[in-house]
Formats: C-alpha cells, sequence, structure tokens
C-alpha cells in the first residue's frame, strides 16, 4: 500500500487543487470499492447506489481532506463504510442475496450436482457471514475480498492491528461453531 | 589425611545433590524470564494448532467473498457524472448526489398527506355548528 499511498497523495493534491483530476483516484479505487459495499449489501441495485454516494462525497469533501496517517483508501473506505451502515440502519433488516454468477463463476466442476451442491454450501456460508455484527462482516470483506492487512483495516475500524487480530480469530471459530450447526461442511469444494 | 578423604568425598557428592536439588550444581539457575518462555510455550502452540485448524474456514470464507466485478456501463455513466459534477465544482457549484425518482416520489406523498390530514382536521373543526349558549 506504500507506493499506492504515495501516488495516491499526488493524486489527492491535483484533485484538490483541480477536482477534474479526481477521476484517476476514481478509475484506482471504484472496483474495490463497489466490491466492499457489494459484499456488505448484498444486492447490485444498492451497490451501485451506494458506490455513487461514497465517490460524490468523497468529491465533495475533497478539499476538506487532510492526511493526518490515515491514507486516502483508509478515509475512502470509511465513507463507504458509513453510508452501507445507515443504509442497514434504514431497512432494520437483513438483506437475502440471490447467488451471483459472477461469484461462483471461476469454479471449475465437471458435474453439475456437485456444482449445485457447492453452490448451496457457499450461500449457507455467506448467509452465516451477513449472521455476524457489522464490524466483524466488514473485517472478512476487508481481509479477503479487497485483501488488505491487520494493519490497514485497522486504520479503517480505527482499531490497533492486535485488536484486528484477535476479532478475526474470534470471528472464524464463531463461523465454525455456526457452520457446524448448521451442518455445512467445510471441504475442497467448498473452497 | 587418609582417614578424612573418604568422609570428604561423601560430603562433596552430598552437597552436589542438594545443590542439584535446589537448581543450583553445574547448570546456572533458570532466569523469571526464562521460566516465563517456558510456561508461555505450551498457550502459544495450541495457538498456532488453532489457527492452523482454522484455515479450512478461513479458505471457504475467501472462496464466498470473491471480488465483484463491477458493470463497465456502470462504471462509465458514474465516471462521467463524477466528470460533470468535479466541472460543476470547479465553477463554485456544490456537488450533491442527485435524489432518486422513487424517494422524490415518497417525499411528495408524505407532504401530500401531511396536508390533506391538517386541512380536514381543519375543516371539521371549524365546520361544526357551534353550541348555543
Amino acid at each position: 500500500m506504500q507506493t499506492g499511498d504515495q501516488d495516491d497523495s499526488a493524486w489527492l493534491a491535483a484533485a484538490q487543487q483541480d477536482p477534474s483530476a479526481f477521476g484517476q483516484l476514481y478509475e484506482r479505487y471504484v472496483d474495490r470499492i463497489y466490491s466492499y459495499i457489494y459484499h456488505r449489501v448484498g444486492n447490485v441495485h444498492d451497490a451501485q447506489d451506494l458506490t455513487s454516494r461514497t465517490f460524490y462525497r468523497a468529491l465533495s469533501h475533497l478539499r476538506t481532506y487532510e492526511d493526518k496517517g490515515v491514507p486516502f483508501s483508509a478515509w475512502l473506505y470509511r465513507i463507504a463504510h458509513n453510508l452501507v451502515a445507515n443504509w442497514h440502519r434504514d431497512r432494520a433488516r437483513r438483506p437475502v442475496v440471490a447467488l451471483d454468477e459472477s461469484l461462483v463463476g471461476n469454479l471449475a466442476h465437471d458435474h453439475p450436482e456437485e456444482l449445485a451442491e457447492t453452490h448451496e454450501d457457499q450461500r449457507l456460508l455467506r448467509d452465516v457471514i451477513r449472521q455476524l455484527d457489522s464490524v466483524r462482516q466488514e473485517l472478512l470483506v476487508l481481509k479477503f475480498s479487497e485483501g488488505l492487512s491487520n494493519a490497514e483495516i485497522g486504520r479503517i475500524l480505527g482499531r490497533s492491528e492486535g485488536a484486528i487480530k484477535s476479532l478475526y480469530h474470534r470471528t472464524l471459530l464463531a463461523i465454525r461453531k455456526e457452520m457446524a450447526k448448521r451442518g455445512i461442511e467445510i471441504d475442497e469444494d467448498l473452497r | 589425611m587418609k582417614t578424612y578423604a573418604k568422609p570428604l568425598a561423601a560430603l562433596r557428592t552430598r552437597v552436589a545433590a542438594i545443590k542439584n536439588r535446589l537448581g543450583g550444581g553445574s547448570h546456572p539457575p533458570e532466569s523469571i524470564w526464562a521460566r516465563v518462555a517456558r510456561r508461555l510455550t505450551p498457550q502459544s502452540r495450541s495457538h498456532s494448532r488453532q489457527a492452523a485448524d482454522l484455515e479450512p474456514v478461513a479458505g471457504s470464507v475467501q472462496s464466498a467473498l470473491q471480488p465483484v466485478e463491477i458493470s463497465h456501463l456502470f462504471r462509465e455513466t458514474l465516471r462521467d457524472n463524477l466528470e460533470y459534477a468535479a466541472q460543476r465544482q470547479r465553477s463554485g457549484v456544490s456537488v450533491e448526489y442527485p435524489r432518486p425518482i422513487r424517494q422524490l416520489v415518497w417525499l411528495t406523498l408524505s407532504m401530500g398527506a401531511v396536508v390533506a390530514t391538517v386541512t380536514t382536521v381543519l375543516l371539521v373543526k371549524h365546520g361544526q355548528p357551534r353550541a348555543k349558549p
């Protein structure tokens, strides 16, 4: 993230002078922010709406952004996080998500029955993940979907690296327990 | 001197045995930090074993949370809209996310319902014949 942060600083300075330069930052982060939001809300329509809001808000607050040790990416994720939190609060219900083809398209299976079973297990696993509290969900999405380190996740969630490591461990334990309760098997096909 | 040789040797052996029992002897005594480390070692081993046990769970979660592809059309449209918003911001106009039509419809309907309710209440109140004294 170090090199990326350096690039961000240059682009950010340019965008603060001239908002038209915001496009480079948009190109760099739109995929990641969209993916993050999609996993948190679980449907394309709301993911697109919240992604748009995230970037509009970032653009309108760009001049007020100051680098106080928090990288631009963390600031952007923070905006997305707040919007997703508001979205969940407004609905006050858990979203039910249809399985997207894009999520499972790269699984190589010759047998349709095996594929269907894997899809079902993955759907159940995503259901288990969505039952977790929002901080744990966010931690998993940032770690697995975005590939961020514990330190980076800590900066976004406002916690220490150690706290994130501990929370991650407890979250996996909770998932394993819930999976065992629901009879979901962890095997090579699922992985 | 020969008469004291055997008891002295026995005494040395006993002293050495007592030293060993007290943690002395030929080896230096174990420091407090070494003892702490020794006590913690089995625990950290169990932690690493736990982490290894959780690897399959982590793998499953990773496969369930693969990055999602964004629609090309949405990506391009949003970029164009942001470019337009950036131009407006440069010319001093504040940037706001366009409110969705659905939200506007609900807002209008809610305001209409409030106005209708207030009007009805006022009409009922003022329309009633006043009781004669």
